[in-house]
């Protein structure tokens, strides 16, 4: 211990350490499934790891993991609002409005650039979810809509979560107006596996919720005749319907619903020829 | 067909009515005609015309929609006071959306708040009054919106959403424009005993729906209702009994008066006095039960009903009473093992209460068990769900000194009659019946503690069944679990109400040479096929015509609602 300038020893002296920042860095991995099925693959994971008998019945990885849940589905949000950028024309012309800075366009790949719009933005919440997809697609989600539902319930994990990554998992005055908990008392997470559980499952339902609003949204749009989208003909509309379908379709979600009809896959095209006569219907 | 018969036989939908035991199936006449009313009732009424928030009792067939259709229609005659009546019994229909969309709570309270414009609809049009082209706008919107979503067609969002504090203001001021002083709102069957949620949220929308104008009185189960953590019985609601005592003088000669008023005097003659008062011991102060059994006895063309007929009819009674208990195995699946042990206690308790009788006077029977305290919540349970059926009611706890206090429960008179509980010997005279249920001794209770009455490992026995993961069969811990513990595979939750509707005809309360003759004349499989059975094919069934016809309805309708 040394002293200080008043001679006592508070508490031992701090170290000089260095930090090897690329070390602990590497390439990320590039995305093979759709940004629901990759929020599904990363999520299981992190489940798996939390149902050993070590994990399951203690609170601090409890909270860990429910950061990473969090994350995980944080990371589903940008993924889909960065794909739609790519693959929409009209979420394309209201995102460009919108500035990046030149380093965000060096770093980035070009079909990535829709990270760069959302790189400083938060999506761990009702508010933040709701400007953002605004900002980036122009689309308003609707009050009292499953979706708004299922946000006003994310939200609230959010809190939950802001908790046991800021606080150890005690509740601030902020978190406690905004779950709608009594002032009176102060109060800490209590998180257990099913606690956990029910979180993981509000994630899923949003994202599911978000993953369907957004599907329909932006295909509703297209349908309309003054956008000069789409025209009724797989082999004009493939190459804008193929790309929408890829970022939203779930393999993971579909595999038991097509097992029982006996199909093995369904494709972008299977899709497409039950909304085509609603596309010759509305051009 | 005798030219007696000829008389009331030809209107067989009337004839059908007359056994109606369901109030809300009754029209406004058949209701003020063939309802008796005691000073009881009388009290009962005029506290569900009043002001302020009142919670109606009791368990089915007690007569709660009775008295609130009772009160409504007073109200309307009256004048100058604005009644809606409300009956929520569809509610299950929306329960499978909580699988298929996450703002189902919304689309719920939405439902409830509907419901009650429609309710007024009809009242403007009881009352003859010019609703203003606002509210028939509204209305509209209501009927097409309660309309889509029972048959499963729901929308995604709320075009028109209307919180309950608006519907507060909206109520004022249809109040107001209809010349009235004030309104009250009659909700029956809110009790959703089948969604947890859906009470909560009930009780909390039941909250805000008052006002110094408006007042909303809802009928609510004995045994299981669950009110929301905000709303505190008494404090926020008065509670009122629905269900008469079965020894209340008062009851018997209601029952009399039923019958006299609801039978043509064909009917009437073939029932003794002594028959009518012995059913309306069996019926356990629940009036649906009673005209349950006399039209049983008086199904038997052109006969007076016999000794054997009448105990038959409550033999059968007690047996429907049973079937509701059972079905709750499959309305609460999850709860099927404590519906089990349930039935082992009803016959524990029923030959307890049989050897506690032995070698009484008629005088000095027992129609009570008491059970010893503390009661685990495990039969907690059980007990309530038993109190819903009607099976058992409870009572005031009584203290036996140093051996502990007891809580006693009134076991169904048609349960102790069917089995031989009060102990009267193989060749008993109805008289007699009739006389040792009609005495009753404060002190002849047949106490027991819930080891005794169910074995050491009950306990280990009452646990929620839900199945097991389909991945690794790992079985469930919690009822509302979403992933399994061994392997992490997401666990589906199946909607209830879908397996009501799919629930086999053998669900129902009918014979088996009912249900073979339904199966060998009609393609009528589940329960869903008997409700959308529009053209009537049921009726093809030798022996079911009109009246069976609508019972089997009737049947299938309470089957897949609360």
């Amino acid at each position: 211990m040394s002293k200080n300038i008043f001679g006592i020893e508070i508490n031992r002296v701090e170290e000089n350490i260095p930090l090897d920042i690329d070390s602990l860095c590497m390439m990320p991995k590039p995305a093979k499934a759709s940004p629901i099925d990759d929020y599904y693959k990363h999520t299981e994971t992190l489940l798996q790891k939390s149902i050993h008998p070590e994990i399951r019945d203690d609170a601090t990885f409890i909270r860990l993991i429910l950061l990473g849940i969090v994350s995980a589905t944080e990371f589903y949000f940008r993924s889909v609002l960065a794909g739609t950028i790519q693959i929409c024309p009209l979420c394309r012309a209201c995102a460009s409005n919108h500035t990046l800075s030149l380093g965000a366009v060096d770093y980035y790949k070009m079909e990535e650039l829709g990270f760069a719009l959302l790189q400083n933005m938060s999506l761990s919440g009702y508010k933040e979810i709701n400007k953002q997809t605004n900002k980036i697609t122009g689309l308003n989600i609707k009050n009292k809509s499953p979706l708004d539902a299922a946000l006003l319930l994310f939200d609230q994990v959010c809190h939950l979560r802001h908790a046991a990554v800021h606080s150890r998992g005690e509740l601030n005055a902020q978190n406690v107006a905004n779950l709608g908990l009594d002032y009176n008392k102060q109060r800490c997470l209590n998180l257990n596996f099913i606690g956990l559980q029910k979180m993981l499952a509000v994630c899923h339902a949003v994202v599911r919720a978000y993953n369907r609003f957004l599907f329909a949204a932006i295909l509703e749009r297209w349908l309309d005749p003054r956008q000069n989208i789409l025209n009724g003909e797989w082999d004009h509309d493939q190459v804008r319907f193929d790309p929408l379908f890829i970022l939203f379709h779930s393999e993971v979600d579909s595999k038991g619903a097509l097992r029982r009809k006996g199909v093995v896959r369904l494709t972008s095209h299977d899709a497409y020829l039950k909304i085509q006569s609603k596309v010759k219907s509305a051009i | 067909m005798s030219k007696k018969e000829h008389s009331y036989m030809d209107d067989s939908e009337h004839l059908a009515n007359i056994f109606e035991e369901r109030a809300e199936f009754l029209s406004k006449e058949e209701l003020k005609s063939w309802t008796a009313r005691t000073a009881r009732d009388e009290l009962v009424i005029s506290k569900l015309k009043g002001p302020g928030a009142k919670l109606l009792s009791g368990p089915r067939g007690s007569g709660k929609s009775t008295l609130l259709r009772r009160a409504y229609f007073e109200l309307i005659e009256e004048g100058g006071v604005l009644a809606v009546y409300v009956n929520y019994s569809r509610s299950l229909a929306l329960e499978p959306l909580i699988y298929i969309q996450a703002n189902a709570f919304h689309l719920f309270r939405q439902w409830v708040v509907m419901k009650i414009i429609v309710g007024l609809e009809q009242s403007f049009k009881e009352m003859a009054v010019e609703a203003t082209h606002e509210f028939k706008t509204t209305a509209a919107y209501a009927n097409r919106f309660i309309h889509d979503l029972e048959v499963g067609d729901t929308p995604e969002w709320l075009e028109y959403p209307i919180a309950p504090s608006e519907l507060l203001s909206l109520l004022h001021s249809w109040t107001k424009s209809a010349n009235c002083r004030r309104c009250v709102l009659f909700l029956d069957d809110a009790a959703h005993a089948f969604s947890l949620d859906q009470q909560r949220d009930f009780f909390e929308i039941l909250r805000e729906l008052r006002s110094r104008k408006v007042s909303a009185k809802a009928a609510v189960y004995s045994g299981i209702t669950s009110y929301s953590p905000n709303f505190h019985v008494g404090h926020e609601a008065e509670l009122l009994e629905a269900w008469y005592q079965p020894n209340d003088k008062i009851f018997k000669i209601m029952m009399r008066e039923i019958v006299k008023r609801r039978l043509p005097p064909e009917l009437l003659s073939r029932l003794s006095q002594e028959l009518i008062d012995l059913m309306a011991f069996a019926s356990f102060g629940l009036p649906r039960g009673f005209l349950n059994m006399v039209s049983q006895v008086l199904s038997v063309e052109d006969q007076k009903p016999t000794r054997r007929d009448t105990l038959k009819a409550i033999s059968e009674h007690a047996e429907s009473i049973r079937h509701i208990f059972q079905a709750l195995a499959l309305k609460l699946p999850r709860f099927k093992h404590f519906i089990e042990v349930g039935r082992e206690l009803e016959r524990a308790a029923t030959d307890r209460i049989q050897t506690y009788n032995k070698n009484k006077s008629l005088r000095e029977k027992a129609v009570i068990i008491a059970i010893q305290e503390p009661i685990p919540s495990e039969l907690e349970r059980i007990l309530q769900f038993l109190e819903y059926a009607g099976l058992l009611r409870k009572g005031q706890s009584v203290s036996k000194g140093s051996d502990g206090i007891y809580q006693r429960y009134t076991v169904h008179y048609a349960l102790l009659i069917s089995t031989n509980s009060l102990n009267l010997g193989a060749t008993y005279s109805l008289s007699d019946l009739t006389l040792a249920l009609s005495h009753r001794d404060a002190h002849a209770f047949a106490r027991a503690k819930a080891t005794t009455l169910l074995g050491n490992d009950y306990q280990t026995r009452c646990t929620l069944d839900m199945p097991p993961c389909p991945n690794c069969s790992e079985p469930r811990l919690v009822e509302r679990q979403y992933f399994c513990l061994n392997c992490g595979t997401e666990l589906t939750r199946v909607s209830l109400y879908k397996e009501l509707l799919n629930a086999p005809l053998e669900n129902l309360p009918l014979t088996t040479n009912k249900i073979d003759g339904i199966k060998k004349y009609t393609k009528l499989r589940t329960v869903q096929d008997i409700l959308s059975d529009d053209s009537q094919s049921i009726m093809k069934v030798p022996y079911i015509g009109k009246e069976w016809s609508k019972r089997i309805k009737n049947m299938a309708e309470e089957f897949v609602s609360v």
